[in-house]
């Protein structure tokens, strides 16, 4: 507990960014209406980042590869395949939940856990290439729906690209709030398993040597990090890298132990999605989705690991 | 008293005709230090894998202190079995204190914090194994040699009656690898069940009572050093031997 003070920063640094936002974000004429969508912009916004850098830091764990990344493994590719279905099939989604979304996405992380899975060891290389086919595969299929099917234009679009300028409709408000402070509240079931988070992060034969069920912590992390990585492309749509990003600061800094590294990460994805929004908003003259900034910010960082920025010990 | 009781275990990779284990009876009491040798492909690592329920038999039944290995959850199996793979450790950022705390989580509950006794036995695994100047360092700043002895150390901080490991001597200096050896001999004084796949056969012979041999998927050969046929390991191991009072010499054939 002695790293604390960073996570005591992260919080501070967070609220002054919030009260930042708050007040220079140009607020316009101010009718309640436009109130609201302010709010829920901002509280999209926040837990967007929250959840999937914390789901970033829980998948580089399970699967021991700090480029792990919803977005890059192809858990959001595999939501917004599932999230396109269910809009043209008229599947309406209840809490903002779409069943398709939940599935697919689930069904995107076993595929590609299997697909990059040797003899043992999940290979880095091989785990990149999957999610990226998935990737290649939802837009494509995305795509091709948005040509056959007009109607629904509009809102994929959205989600395409991150937008989190949703204009909720009538009745969409209470639901909304919900399922914010759902995602909120999931990642404490992470930090009950934060003990066996650590062990899993060392390897698989090391956590069943300290007696983890590693079948079932997988399970576990797959299951919740796809639910609400499908919430959040269900709202506010494909955004990637505050995962990759995010978690391997925190842990080059703090250290690796999730009891720690968990709710910081949280609270520094939450800022570096308010950031990106409060760049998009300000400094460009057009309002930018989310999903735009913060990939114009990840790529060169993923670079930046990926030719050995990151740590790979000396022993290798 | 039995420790571990293996009857008649059968084992092959899915998809897979080639049995790995082929069929293997053994029993193991209590406070002996066993050896298990044998060629690559011998099926010591799949074993290891078996009586860790890493890997499930297609037949066969192991038993731990007498009940059978599908009763036990991971967490109790870890609590009796200090157990070491063969498999390195990925780089990690959590230093040397967060990973020995890892080693007590079988005693542990969600809500539980580690008590002093937890803490005595850290100290005292450190003591032991001589890794106390860099404890607070993260893992992935060590070298293979200290992490090795770091992994030895978690072993005994979980403190378990069993201790089951899998090539700890790999990546040890000859100094810490005689080290080893010697400290699990004299944990038989507290009564621990010491079984340790080694590749080195002379080490093997030197150190432990009893020989486990295995070939192919088979035990060639389970009990005492003094009784194995020297011939037998020229027949396995494809080398001449000469054995010499406790210790083995081998040649070219």
């Amino acid at each position: 507990m002695k790293k604390l003070w960073l996570l005591k920063i992260i919080v501070l640094v967070l609220i002054l960014g919030v009260s930042v936002y708050l007040y220079l974000v140009p607020w316009s004429e101010g009718p309640s209406t436009i109130l609201k969508l302010r709010f829920v912009r901002l509280l999209l916004t926040l837990v967007a980042g929250y959840t999937l850098s914390i789901n970033g830091a829980v998948l580089q764990s399970v699967l021991r590869n700090q480029l792990a990344d919803p977005y890059l493994v192809g858990v959001t590719g595999g939501a917004l395949v599932g999230f396109t279905l269910g809009e043209i099939s008229g599947i309406r989604s209840t809490f903002f939940l779409s069943l398709p979304a939940f599935l697919f996405s689930t069904a995107s992380i076993v595929l590609v856990y299997y697909l990059a899975k040797r003899g043992g060891k999940v290979r880095k290389e091989l785990l990149v290439l999957s999610g990226l086919f998935i990737n290649f595969f939802s837009y494509s299929f995305v795509f091709l729906m948005l040509v056959s099917k007009r109607e629904v234009l509009e809102r994929i679009i959205y989600v395409l690209w991150g937008y989190t300028g949703i204009i909720l409709r009538r009745g969409e408000f209470i639901p909304f709030i919900s399922i914010t402070i759902l995602l909120f509240l999931i990642p404490i079931i992470f930090l009950l398993l934060a003990k066996e988070l650590d062990a899993i992060s060392l390897g698989e034969a090391e956590a069943v040597s300290i007696g983890v069920d590693v079948e079932k912590l997988k399970r576990w992390a797959f299951l919740l990090t796809s639910f609400t990585t499908a919430i959040i492309v269900s709202l506010a749509g494909a955004i990637g890298f505050i995962g990759l990003m995010i978690p391997n600061i925190v842990r080059r800094v703090i250290g690796g132990r999730h009891m720690v590294l968990l709710p910081a990460a949280g609270f520094g994805g939450a800022l570096l999605a308010l950031f990106a929004d409060y760049i998009s908003k300000v400094l460009t003259p057009y309002e930018l989705p989310l999903g735009i900034i913060t990939s114009l910010l990840g790529v060169p960082f993923f670079i930046w690991l990926l030719i050995g920025g990151g740590y790979e010990g000396n022993r290798s | 008293m039995k420790v571990i009781e293996v009857k008649d275990l059968v084992f092959r990779y899915p998809g897979n005709r080639e049995e790995i284990i082929k069929g293997i009876s053994f029993q193991v009491e209590q406070g002996s230090f066993v050896a298990v040798i044998g060629p690559n492909g011998a099926g010591k690592s799949t074993l290891y894998r078996l009586i860790l329920k890493e890997l499930i038999p297609n037949s066969g039944v192991i038993e731990v202190w007498g009940k059978r290995l599908s009763e036990y959850r991971q967490k109790e199996l870890a609590k009796i079995i200090s157990a070491l793979p063969s498999d390195e450790i990925e780089d990690s950022s959590l230093t040397v204190d967060e990973y020995l705390e890892l080693g007590r989580y079988p005693h542990s509950g969600i809500f539980k914090s580690l008590k002093k006794l937890d803490y005595n036995l850290i100290e005292n695994a450190k003591k032991i194994t001589d890794i106390e100047k860099f404890s607070r360092r993260f893992l992935f700043e060590l070298s293979k040699g200290e992490l090795a002895r770091v992994r030895i150390a978690r072993t005994i901080v979980q403190d378990g009656g069993i201790f089951l490991m899998d090539e700890p001597t790999a990546h040890l200096d000859i100094d810490h690898k005689l080290w080893l050896l010697s400290t699990l001999r004299r944990l038989k004084a507290h009564l621990k069940t010491i079984i340790i796949i080694l590749h080195d056969v002379g080490m093997a012979f030197k150190y432990a009572d009893e020989i486990l041999l295995m070939d192919k998927g088979e035990i060639k050969y389970f009990g005492k050093k003094e009784n194995l046929n020297p011939g037998l390991l020229e027949e396995v191991f494809r080398v001449k031997v000469k054995m010499l009072e406790n210790n083995l010499l081998f040649e070219e054939r």
